[in-house]
């Protein structure tokens, strides 16, 4: 089984604009940063590179954002930790009841880059005390 | 001779009333006290499909019967009892079975002695209008879902900037890139609202019922303002012990009291305590000048601050309205703070109101049902 890659975030986001924003703040707040701009992709990503962390849109061309999480939730191995960053709330109550194992629910027209850090930071140490897989 | 004459133009001025209603555009019936049809106009047949003949002798429940009792309830207090005109929409249904829209006005004609003689009722089929009004809310909610991505880039970027992402930035530049970013939060308020609006009045406003406690709600949005930058606001939160929990859609809630709370903030002076109370009111108890025929949760959001000018206070809850002192004080508010609020109310079954000063502040009052049933 191949283990978690400890330092690394996948960014599933199909807005150019917002995937770049995302990439290159956390890469100066010192994480390693991959991304993917279809659901397809970034399940392909989450299951061949096996970051800790992902932050998920919902709303991505080929494979949406919860069915991405259905997916990944049904491939055995470690499971990594999920932040939903969608600018569709009523996906995100969608959401709330489908998958407990997702982390955090966050609105992008709401939330400050800084949030989204500070919770991935927050992910990151539960993960370096506890445990992230299941 | 000219008795005669008055005759006669009498006579046709009756004629002519009677043609007047009748070939009136709008559906016009009337009918007796009991609210027995006695007339029909030709265009109630059409918007109903009945004959004059069918409808004669029968009540508008012809066509009617489409709305909860209390709506017909509320028409008869209003026209039978209070004696006053009824206007309303509502939905009818034709007697092919389509359902329509409506917008009625029915009126009690009075003798001299204020007895009830008839009932004019007038109809008017607004199904056409309510569809452009569905599809403008529509466009306008498919427009403000489409509009965050766009906002939330641009406040993104705006703060990388100022959080150094791209290197220290020269005075100017930063003074304009706070413009921007603040650009951004404002234009995520009014979509974030705009898209509320819409969904209330599309009917797919998520509501959830669930058990809210007061008092953490509450606790919960102060600390969010305490994170504000300096000044930062002092409150003072009285919150009965021992308080039921709501059966509301708490995140709604929120919604509401942290509006109530904003304002209270933004408008308030010399960083005077914003006061945030909440209690139980029995049946028939006195709440602020109001009664209730039930049991009443009631919050009080109360700041000693700039107030709203009397002659301003009907509009309050108006899209888009903002009072002149307000607009001085805050130039950048959106206008659908209140009117949000008032419409979530509205779902809830609750009420809103307030009292204010100018110059001495303003209370808001919320008073809602235990047990709000989910529209």
């Amino acid at each position: 089984m191949t283990p978690l890659q400890t330092d690394a975030v996948l960014v599933v986001e199909d807005d150019a604009a917002l995937r770049k924003a995302l990439v290159e703040h956390l890469t100066n707040e010192g994480f390693v940063v991959r991304t993917a701009e279809n659901g397809v992709t970034g399940l392909a990503t989450a299951l061949s590179e096996r970051p800790r962390l992902i932050i998920l849109d919902l709303r991505l061309p080929a494979l949406s954002g919860d069915e991405l999480l259905h997916k990944l939730r049904g491939a055995e191995g470690p499971q990594p930790y999920v932040i939903v960053l969608t600018n569709d709330e009523r996906m995100l109550t969608v959401g709330k009841t489908m998958d407990d194992g997702v982390t955090d629910y966050l609105v992008k027209a709401d939330v400050t880059l800084a949030r989204v850090v500070e919770l991935a930071r927050a992910r990151f140490q539960t993960a370096d005390t506890g445990h992230a897989d299941s | 001779m000219n008795d005669l004459v008055t005759q006669k133009a009498m006579g046709s001025v009756l004629e002519r009333f009677y043609l007047a209603v009748e070939r009136a555009n709008d559906h016009i019936i009337m009918t007796d006290a009991q609210g027995v049809i006695v007339y029909a106009n030709h265009a109630a047949e059409q918007t109903t499909g009945y004959s004059r003949s069918e409808m004669l002798g029968k009540t508008p429940a012809l066509w009617g019967r489409q709305m909860e009792p209390a709506f017909y309830q509320k028409l008869w207090q209003t026209i039978g009892v209070e004696k006053r005109a009824f206007t309303g929409e509502l939905k009818n249904k034709r007697k092919d079975g389509t359902l329509y829209d409506a917008e009625i006005r029915v009126s009690p004609i009075l003798d001299e002695s204020g007895n009830i003689l008839f009932y004019v009722g007038v109809e008017r089929d607004v199904t056409k209008l309510k569809d452009l009004d569905r599809a403008k809310t529509e466009f306008i909610s498919l427009a403000s879902h489409n509009l965050k991505g766009p906002v939330s880039a641009v406040k993104w970027y705006a703060e990388m900037l100022l959080t150094g992402d791209a290197g220290e930035l020269p005075p100017k530049a930063r003074e304009y890139t706070e413009e921007i970013h603040n650009a951004g939060g404002r234009m995520s308020d009014l979509v974030g609202s705009l898209l509320s609006i819409s969904r209330i009045d599309l009917g797919t406003l998520a509501y959830e019922v669930g058990s809210c406690d007061i008092r953490s709600l509450v606790d919960e949005i102060v600390v969010d303002f305490a994170r504000t930058p300096p000044p930062v606001p002092v409150f003072t939160v009285e919150v009965e012990e021992k308080l039921i929990p709501l059966t509301v859609d708490c995140d709604l809630l929120r919604e509401i009291v942290r509006n109530l709370i904003g304002n209270a903030v933004n408008y308030n002076r010399n960083n005077e305590p914003v006061i945030i109370r909440a209690f139980h009111k029995r049946a028939g108890d006195e709440v602020y000048g109001r009664r209730f025929a039930e049991d009443r949760t009631v919050i009080v959001v109360a700041d000693k601050g700039i107030g709203i000018p009397v002659s301003e206070q009907s509009k309050v809850f108006e899209q888009f309205f903002r009072a002149t002192n307000a607009q001085a004080a805050i130039p950048n508010g959106t206008g659908l703070g209140l009117y949000l609020v008032l419409r979530i109310v509205g779902k809830m079954n609750g009420e809103i109101w307030f009292s204010s000063r100018e110059g001495e502040g303003t209370e808001f009052y919320l008073a809602l049902p235990y047990g709000v049933k989910a529209p």
